[in-house]
């Protein structure tokens, strides 16, 4: 523990301020609009998913000595206040030494607090006000996004559980849009180690412009879609989701201008804009199409550009295909029973 | 009886087309309700398969392996950022 930073504890009715405050907010709303409440809020859902599978700095944390990497049950951390900043501290009781193998998380740690004398990390102290600022260097907004924070910081998801919970939220309640409209407005949301590492972490401002035109598209052909729909069924926005798990790579670094992830993202909004799996077909879904893998990982291949393409395009009929076959109409069964009793009877 | 049969063949048939259009109609004003009850329903049935998928798959991932070594300085800039907080 660094102890020239002092520990800041909140409590359960800080915890309901926090509440009720983000409750009040709109949509998206910049962390600048209030640093003291933003930076407590991120460094609060930075703290609670430290060391939880949930953790996404955890499998980059190395011990220098050793060069492994660190249990992720020796994450620990603790909120920090510094004048008027609060902060999040992640230290490791496993090593006080640490690499951390991840381009660009090192500019945003407190160059103070953060590093041993030989240049390795004795433990990552972060102050949102800080990254923010340095996200605005490369013209990129961080925010809070109100109905994320209120579902993974506040919600009865728990951060220590497994990732289902959370994801299947963002299923269900089409965050595709919503996401695409941060990319398309050059925002990210600023609530957890997602958020930290994979997208501010070496974030580059060049690749921001094609970017915020690949997420304008995504969120037009979705909106269509569903524009005559009050709530679409599940069935329907899992083309959505996937065209949002690609723009979701699209927007971290080690992903940006991705050919292959642009080619896939563009056969399913094809799909998309094709209306292949309506809004309001009246089902419910018995499983999750298992393409839907095969597309991501083709995303994220190395294939040559003219095989993705094509087999892009089998996968995605393939996947809707699938999802087509597994939907059980709503008092269909029902209705040809009838129907086929009583007209058989008439027939003989 | 072969005419019967036909009959019922047929009658079966537009059972199918009957009922498929009438679906589309019934479409159009779908309750509410219905639908997340539906809804409700798929997330109950489909609750397995989704948790099959690996979490890579999912939304909320970063997709990068851990590099060789990030020796990342801060610059000027960054630098002056961190001395305003303090």
């Amino acid at each position: 523990m660094n102890t020239r930073l002092r520990t800041y504890e909140i409590d359960e009715k800080t915890r309901h301020e926090l509440h009720d405050r983000v409750k009040s907010l709109s949509q998206v709303t910049p962390l600048s609009y209030d640093f003291s409440f933003s930076s407590l809020l991120s460094s609060y859902g930075i703290l609670r998913e430290v060391g939880s599978p949930n953790d996404e700095t955890a499998r980059f944390l190395f011990d220098s000595t050793t060069g492994k990497v660190v249990p992720r049950s020796s994450l620990v951390g603790r909120l920090v206040k510094m004048k008027n900043s609060y902060g999040v501290e992640i230290e490791s009781t496993f090593s006080k030494s640490l690499e951390i193998k991840a381009y660009g998380v090192r500019e945003l740690l407190h160059p103070d607090y953060s590093f041993n004398p030989d240049g390795t990390v004795k433990s990552l102290v972060i102050f949102p006000e800080a990254v923010f600022k340095i996200a605005a260097l490369k013209g990129i907004e961080l925010t809070i996004v109100r109905d994320w924070a209120i579902n993974s910081i506040f919600g009865g998801f728990d951060p220590q559980k497994e990732y289902y919970q959370t994801n299947f939220w963002e299923l269900e309640n089409n965050d595709t849009i919503l996401f695409a409209r941060l990319i398309k407005n050059k925002q990210l949301a600023f609530l957890g180690t997602h958020d930290f590492i994979a997208h501010v972490a070496n974030i580059r401002s060049e690749p921001w412009e094609k970017l915020s035109q690949t997420a304008q598209s995504v969120e037009m052909k979705i909106k269509k879609i569903i524009a005559e729909v009050e709530v679409p069924t599940i069935a329907s926005l899992i083309l959505p989701y996937t065209a949002g798990v690609i723009l979701d790579d699209l927007a971290q670094p080690p992903s940006y201008d991705s050919k292959n992830h642009n080619l896939v993202l563009d056969t399913v909004l094809e799909s998309i804009d094709r209306n292949d799996v309506p809004a309001n077909y009246p089902c419910t879904l018995s499983k999750f199409p298992k393409t839907f893998e095969q597309i991501i990982l083709l995303s994220r291949s190395k294939m040559k550009q003219d095989k993705v393409i094509e087999k892009a395009k089998e996968l995605v009929e393939t996947m809707v295909r699938e999802i087509k076959s597994s939907l059980v109409y709503e008092g269909m069964e029902e209705k040809i029973g009838e129907r086929l009793f009583s007209r058989l009877l008439r027939g003989y | 009886m072969f005419q019967k049969m036909m009959t019922s063949a047929l009658a079966l048939l537009s059972v199918f087309i009957h009922t498929d259009s009438s679906n589309d109609k019934q479409v159009k004003n779908l309750d509410l309700q219905k639908v997340v009850k539906l809804n409700q329903e798929t997330k109950k049935s489909m609750a397995s398969s989704w948790i099959e998928l690996p979490d890579a798959c999912k939304a909320k991932n970063f997709n990068a392996d851990p590099i060789i070594k990030d020796r990342t300085v801060h610059s000027k800039e960054v630098l002056s950022i961190f001395s305003a907080l303090s």
